[in-house]
């Protein structure tokens, strides 16, 4: 993971503020099998969501 | 409680307690204090923001709700894997790029230090109030079921999460909070499956003959409490404001290992969340079936009701348990009937069974209307709220000793967590976003850091106990709490969005946009009546807008920066 070192705190903060702790950047991979970007992982989260909706509405549908 | 209730308690919780203390009694460096260590992986991040986000009132309350009202309340939690995207696809890697220690530490980057301290004022007061509610509001629910002094309760868990969160910091928090809720799924999974073994096999057609099971409503009639729509815009913009802003939230990820670790711990959220809520409102409608059963009392705060019921109107009392138990007695005729008609397959015959179980309980329920009508004429000031006593009577009255110390500890080891979490973010802001801010010369002293830290935890903590023992609350007191929360978040949100956003928009148009905004709010709040929900979609809106508008008559902001 890169890590630098931040050059100036800036106006408003006159203190040392905690390092920099990585860049968010591609090196960054969610490293799960099958979901290469976070993209796929989000869209992941969305058609569980779905999913679990679609879910909820049958059961509303059985036993309401 | 036996002497096994007990020892399951006091074991568990002081176990993970001082567990905690030990662990991190040399967390000396102001980074590992305040965010975490940099070992700490998706799952403890995870369970963090779960066990912060999850207060005792949410075991104690949302069972009841699902009792009283069904589990549409899961509706409302639609809108949080959708806000948790967003956190995690925008906010979480600003905050980690910059290395922040606060939220509102951005906004001073990205601003200026006077919206820094805004951002910051806003979530002390907000957070600060509400921690007197968060120790409070469990405290006298359990201490009343368990015949304990409140004040006891109050001071005892107090200081219980003031010796750790204090020693250890951001790391104790986080550590204590997996055991914590490894306490509370083991607790909650036990009662499930012990009611489950209590109850018939046509549980779940009972409860959805009933009412009890309508989990989706994709109605449009703005009169219904819990719809998919509400609930997702709703629930979209208080997540975003929750996960993305309140440093409470922010802190538990912010930390650990890398940004990926970060991320994962939201999504593990974002995907568990509304299994998670809707398994706890079918807990209470099953609750609710396994009084369609066994005799419930007429009123589940039972001290309340026995304080009214000896007094000068006990006639009256005596005339309501009267006829709640004999209407328990037709309401069980009445279930079973209904189970035979299903099992024979007549559809007429089911049809007229199952309209005389709901009639029946609908004259239950009345009962227990007039029954809190007569605690109201009996003392105006009497407490009718009683879903929130629903299950712990159940626990009390149904599970076997020993489950009953698990689940008094479930609910302890909820409000330890959520304090924790609390504490932990308003120490950090106080020491980051006030101390440092004024004290400029001071920020680069480490030791001092830390120190001020535990003394603004440990101040804060203090606060909440003397807070939640000298406020006089009350049931609309704790709502008014929530109140405060609703006018505060959207402004906030409205600063972060114009943050992260409108990047042409410069500090002076976003300081006093958002003032304007948090006035307009203020001057709604006194004048409509509308729903407070709708004051954080208000709020955030009226702050990105003024701030856009002010900026068109303020010099151009320079080329951004820091984001």
């Amino acid at each position: 993971m890169k890590r630098h070192v931040q050059s100036q705190p800036d106006a408003g903060d006159p203190g040392a503020v905690g390092a920099p702790t990585d860049s968010g950047g591609a090196g960054d991979s969610p490293g799960l099998p099958g979901l290469s970007t976070w993209g796929a992982v989000y869209l992941l989260v969305f058609a569980v969501f779905v999913f679990v909706v679609v879910g909820l509405a049958v059961f509303t549908r059985v036993y309401a | 409680m036996n002497a096994l209730d007990w020892i399951v308690l006091l074991g568990s919780m002081l176990g993970i307690a001082a567990y905690g203390t030990w662990r991190t009694r040399h967390t000396d460096h102001l980074d590992t204090y305040l965010k975490g260590s940099r070992t700490t992986g998706w799952f403890t991040i995870g369970v963090s923001v779960m066990a912060t986000q999850a207060s005792a009132i949410t075991f104690l309350s949302i069972p009841g709700q699902g009792f009283e009202s069904g589990i549409g309340f899961v509706q409302n939690y639609f809108g949080l894997p959708l806000a948790l995207i967003l956190v995690c696809a925008v906010f979480l890697p600003i905050y980690r790029r910059l290395g922040v220690y606060t939220a509102y530490e951005y906004l001073g980057r990205r601003f200026d230090a006077r919206t820094r301290l805004l951002g910051a004022a806003l979530f002390l007061l907000q957070r600060g109030l509400a921690s007197g509610v968060t120790i409070y509001a469990p405290a006298i629910i359990l201490s009343t079921v368990l015949g304990w002094r409140v004040d006891y309760t109050i001071v005892g868990t107090g200081v219980l999460v003031i010796i750790y969160t204090v020693t250890g910091g951001s790391v104790a928090v986080s550590l204590t909070q997996k055991w914590q809720m490894a306490v509370i799924f083991g607790g909650m999974i036990t009662a499930l499956i012990v009611l489950l073994a209590k109850l018939p096999a046509e549980a779940l057609p009972v409860a959805g003959a009933l009412g009890k099971l309508e989990a989706v409503d994709f109605s449009l009639n703005p009169d219904r409490r819990y719809t998919f729509w509400s609930g997702l815009l709703g629930g979209l913009f208080l997540s975003l404001s929750y996960f993305g802003t309140d440093q409470s939230q922010v802190q538990r990820y912010i930390g650990g290992a890398s940004l990926r670790e970060g991320r994962l711990g939201l999504v593990f959220n974002a995907i568990l969340k509304i299994p998670m809520q809707f398994s706890i409102l079918l807990l209470g409608a099953l609750v609710f079936v396994f009084y369609q059963f066994e005799p419930a009392p007429v009123f589940f705060n039972q001290a309340e009701w026995r304080r009214h019921a000896e007094g000068p109107n006990a006639e009256r009392f005596r005339v309501l348990e009267q006829k709640h138990a004999a209407l328990h007695a037709q309401r069980q005729v009445a279930v079973r009937a209904w189970i035979d008609a299903r099992a024979g397959g007549d559809a007429t015959v089911q049809a007229t069974t199952r309209a005389a179980m709901v009639e029946v309980q609908k004259r239950v329920d009345a009962v227990r209307a007039e029954a809190k009508a007569a605690l109201v004429a009996a003392d105006p000031r009497a407490k009718t709220k009683d879903s929130d006593y629903v299950f712990i009577t159940f626990i009390l009255t149904q599970l076997p000793h020993g489950v009953v110390g698990l689940l008094v500890a479930a609910m302890f080891a909820a409000a330890l967590g959520s304090k924790a979490g609390e504490l932990n973010a308003l120490g950090t802001t106080s020491t980051i976003d006030l101390w440092r801010q004024f004290r400029p010369l001071a920020a680069h002293d480490e030791a001092r850091n830390v120190r001020n830290a535990k003394w603004f935890t440990a101040f804060w903590g203090v606060f909440a106990i003397g807070f939640a023992l000298f406020a006089r609350f009350s049931e609309n007191l704790i709502e008014a709490i929530n109140i405060l929360g609703s006018l505060f978040y959207g402004v906030v949100l409205g600063l972060f969005l114009v943050a992260f956003f409108a990047r042409r928009v410069g500090g002076t148009a976003v300081f006093w946009g958002a003032l304007a905004a948090q006035v307009l709010v203020f001057a709604l709040y006194s004048t409509l009546k509308i729903s407070y929900l709708w004051y954080n979609l208000i709020g955030c809106a009226a702050c990105v807008l003024f701030s856009a508008a002010l900026q068109l008559f303020l010099p151009a902001r320079r080329p951004p920066d820091a984001a």
